[in-house]
């Protein structure tokens, strides 16, 4: 299924994913910009003020109201990270114009465009909006340590990346917070709008000219720009650093930092099964080792970022368990290395992998995302060129590519009165 | 074989001579495949007749069941799904036990392999020891998520006898008491083919899918098993309940405990409609909580119901969850008195119709929604339906008879630690 790709003008591309056997229709629209700390937090703090007040819905409600009357479409403004840039996303989901028996798509197309184009003020946003976002958002960056799996991940990064762009939240900081005002942050998004790539999304059922001529009216809206392209930076660990924080927690939350040193272009397929084997699923070494015979936990894993050629292990373990279960993590990380894979471990993980490629194509939502992800590493915008490469792999590939993949940090969520070396 | 109209789906259903119901939902040029096969037994079920002996069951069986099934005497069987590329999950609620997968290729032989080791448990002294280490785990992954616990402890208070307040997973404690034939006996009692119900949606054929279940499923039969309820008053059991963990502000959750409807179709759909109206972000509640600060972003709602139990349950936070309460109360009170407007309603209906016309995209989601509902005697793919033919009348009816605010629970779950401002 080949993406349909159209460049609108310079730096705004349309990519249309049209397919009428679903009853839904997705349309995103992603700004990216580099992740860096000067604007982090302003560009989270966007979408959430760019929803709250325009020119057609003065509050959040009222953009609500419209919402459910158009079939309960779901809108979405957010923000996150992609390697080392930061993207602001629209996406609206709605369910097609044939079930709803009446014309939806160019609705939320508008609705869309409302949102990000016309925000209430010229060169400042309204005072007590701003207020109310910044509240909000305030309230979101602290709300991270409520879900204490995710919380680890973010620490884990935080720390091992700390000289990096990536270790910057996409969310932002309390203390960045506090600087912005309605003008920076009305300035902020007027860089926004005339400086960031953009790239525009529809996927599922719906018409291809329709959001052509939507996209280009956006784009003419917008203008030319000429977005740089942001590598990831990488680099090697010297030495393995050891980190832990002490909360009132019940269980242990170990999470172990590797970065890979490959060629993330040419070996990111074997690096994806080489994950895959280690811990992956069902079929994986952490799963079958850590998890079936140790006992160790409920639940060990591993996954990639490919932008930044990073493989994070998660578990959560009992707090006197912490050396055991590094231990056993590293064990297995040494029998791929040693080349002790077993083919059922080896076809497992391929099958894995494709088994999840082809089921994106099932939903509008998650092949716009896998594409999104694609453009931000230039990768294949061909789901089934993917699939291929992972076919390829070779199981003698696996451990070489396993030695290249380096410990970096190993980070401890330890309980308050829990004893660990 | 049924059609559906409005949502251009066809279901096809047949009835094996073991009992087994099973339901084809054909989805042609979807790429994934996914199963369910279940058994009416949730974690509610922890009273019946084994054998015809009447037997109360340690909290977290059928959850500890659940993980035990995938072990066979050859080893596990996540090897045999992923051997065929297909990945494997399962998952006990209140009311069932289901196990799936999902696949996209190699769909009928992934098939045989779900039917046959459902019906074909091996526990032993070892296997049995050795999970209570992984499910123990699992246990204190919950205990530190404070929305799950703010959702129990509600349910708690709200549920004085009825087993829907106990944890699915159980304790350390409980799960220390399950044995292999403990194990067996609630096998043998709940997981007989006529107890059991069998969907698989994607781009299958409804005749292969019969010829497998014709192959797998032994024509067995097995004593009807009887199920044991406690009375349960009609009050709640407490009306505020708290607890304290790792959280960046107060959460919150206002518990209404509700009267069952009949039909669990038209109760699923008339809550929604009515949680829309009263509790949706496009509410004058919601404006005015988030512009006084009081509340943020998160504001949600959801209704549940299965065996002896309904409910609504709305979800925030807040630095003053009391407040919070007094303003919903108010707020359903002011619309009781005013009544819904026909425009709102109007409204309200076409959002929950889209969302649902939305989720038949989603095979898992269908299987997810349609399993459950069908073990009730209900069939989910009506529901966008039943959702259009609502009146204003059937809404109004709950409002005046069910969300009273003396059947209302309050749960909080508010910050343990101070912690640093940045």
């Amino acid at each position: 299924m080949d993406v349909q790709t159209k460049i609108l003008t310079e730096g705004i591309t349309l990519y249309m994913l049209p397919d009428e056997k679903f009853k839904n229709c997705v349309q995103g629209i992603y700004f990216s910009m580099p992740l860096r700390r000067e604007t982090a937090t302003g560009l989270a703090l966007l979408p959430k003020l760019l929803t709250a007040s325009n020119s057609r819905f003065t509050n959040r409600s009222a953009l609500h109201m419209q919402a459910e009357a158009l079939y309960g479409t779901r809108l979405n403004a957010t923000t996150g990270k992609l390697g080392e840039m930061q993207t602001i996303s629209f996406i609206a989901d709605s369910i097609a114009d044939c079930y709803a028996g009446e014309p939806l798509f160019s609705e939320v197309q508008s609705l869309l465009k409302t949102v990000i184009c016309e925000p209430r003020g010229t060169d400042a946003f309204e005072e007590d909006v701003f207020r109310r976002e910044k509240d909000a958002l305030r309230e979101d960056i602290k709300s991270v340590v409520n879900d204490k799996r995710r919380y680890a991940l973010v620490r884990c990064i935080e720390e091992m990346c700390a000289e990096e762009p990536y270790g910057i939240r996409a969310d932002g900081t309390e203390a960045d917070l506090e600087r912005i005002t309605p003008s920076s942050s009305f300035a902020l998004y007027k860089e926004m709008l005339a400086t960031a790539r953009v790239d525009i999304f529809v996927s599922g059922a719906f018409d291809v000219q329709q959001a052509e001529r939507g996209a280009e009216e956006l784009a003419s809206v917008l203008g030319p720009r000429t977005a740089p392209k942001v590598e990831a930076t990488r680099f090697m660990p010297s030495e393995v650093r050891y980190v832990q924080d002490r909360e009132t927690v019940e269980q242990g939350k170990l999470v172990i930092g590797y970065r890979a040193d490959v060629d993330i272009e040419k070996e990111y397929a074997a690096l994806q099964v080489f994950n895959a084997i280690f811990g992956g699923g069902t079929s994986s070494k952490l799963f079958n080792n850590v998890r079936e015979k140790m006992s160790l936990c409920y639940y060990a894993s591993s996954q990639t970022d490919r932008p930044k050629g990073l493989v994070f292990v998660q578990s959560g373990i009992q707090f006197d368990k912490y050396q055991t279960a590094l231990n056993a993590i590293c064990a297995q990380h040494e029998e791929i290395k040693n080349g002790n894979v077993s083919e059922a471990e080896f076809s497992g993980a391929v099958q894995g992998i494709v088994n999840s490629l082809r089921s994106y194509k099932d939903s509008p939502a998650t092949l716009q995302a896998y594409y999104v992800r694609q453009l931000a590493v230039g990768g294949n915008m061909n789901i089934e060129k993917d699939i291929e490469q992972i076919l390829a792999v070779k199981p003698e590939q696996i451990p070489p590519v396993a030695r290249l993949v380096l410990m970096d940090t190993v980070y401890f969520l330890n309980g308050t009165g829990g004893n660990v070396q | 074989m049924k059609t559906y109209p409005t949502i251009g789906e066809t279901l096809h259903e047949f009835v094996h001579s073991s009992g087994l119901r099973v339901y084809v939902l054909p989805k042609p040029g979807f790429g994934k495949s996914f199963a369910i096969y279940a058994t009416d037994f949730g974690s509610v079920n922890n009273v019946f007749t084994s054998d015809g002996v009447k037997i109360r069951v340690p909290d977290g069986v059928a959850h500890f069941l659940e993980h035990k099934l995938f072990e066979e005497e050859e080893g596990d069987v996540f090897g045999k799904f992923s051997a065929l590329g297909a990945s494997a999950n399962a998952y006990t609620s209140f009311d069932m036990t289901g196990y799936l997968f999902s696949a996209t290729a190699n769909v009928y032989d992934s098939l045989s392999v779900l039917l046959r080791f459902v019906q074909n448990p091996y526990f032993t002294d070892e296997n049995v020891e050795k999970e209570k280490g992984i499910i123990g785990q699992e246990i204190d992954m919950y205990r530190d998520d404070p929305s799950w616990n703010c959702f129990f402890n509600g349910l708690r208070a709200m549920y004085e006898k009825h087993p829907v307040r106990v944890d699915i997973a159980g304790t350390a404690e409980s799960i220390s008491k399950i044995d292999k034939t403990l194990l067996y006996q609630c096998y043998n009692a709940f997981y007989s083919p006529k107890n059991m119900i069998l969907f698989v949606g994607g781009d299958i054929e409804p005749e292969a899918v019969r010829e497998v279940v014709e192959k797998e499923v032994p024509d067995r039969r097995s004593p009807e098993v009887e199920v044991f309820f406690p009375e349960e008053p009609e009050a709640v059991a407490q009306t505020e309940v708290e607890a304290s963990f790792m959280v960046s502000r107060p959460m919150l959750g206002l518990c209404f405990k509700e009267k069952q409807m009949e039909d669990p179709v038209y109760a699923d759909a008339v809550y929604e409609v009515l949680g829309t109206l009263l509790f949706g972000k496009s509410t004058s509640l919601y404006k005015e909580l988030y512009e006084e600060n009081l509340i943020g972003d998160s504001f949600s709602y959801g209704y549940s119901a299965g065996k002896g139990y309904a409910f609504m349950q709305l979800e925030t936070e807040s630095d003053n969850p009391q407040k919070v309460r007094e303003r919903v109360l108010h707020h359903l009170e002011k619309v009781r008195q005013e009544g819904i407007g026909n425009a709102d309603f109007e409204r309200a209906k076409k959002s929950v119709y889209g969302s649902a016309v939305r989720m038949m995209d989603n095979i898992e989601q269908i299987a997810h929604a349609f399993v459950p509902m069908a073990f009730r005697g209900g069939d989910f793919l009506t529901y966008p339906d039943v959702v259009r033919s609502l009146t204003l009348n059937d809404v109004t009816d709950v409002l005046q008879n069910g969300l009273s605010a003396k059947n209302c629970v309050l749960s909080i779950v508010k910050p343990n630690t101070r912690r640093d401002e940045q």
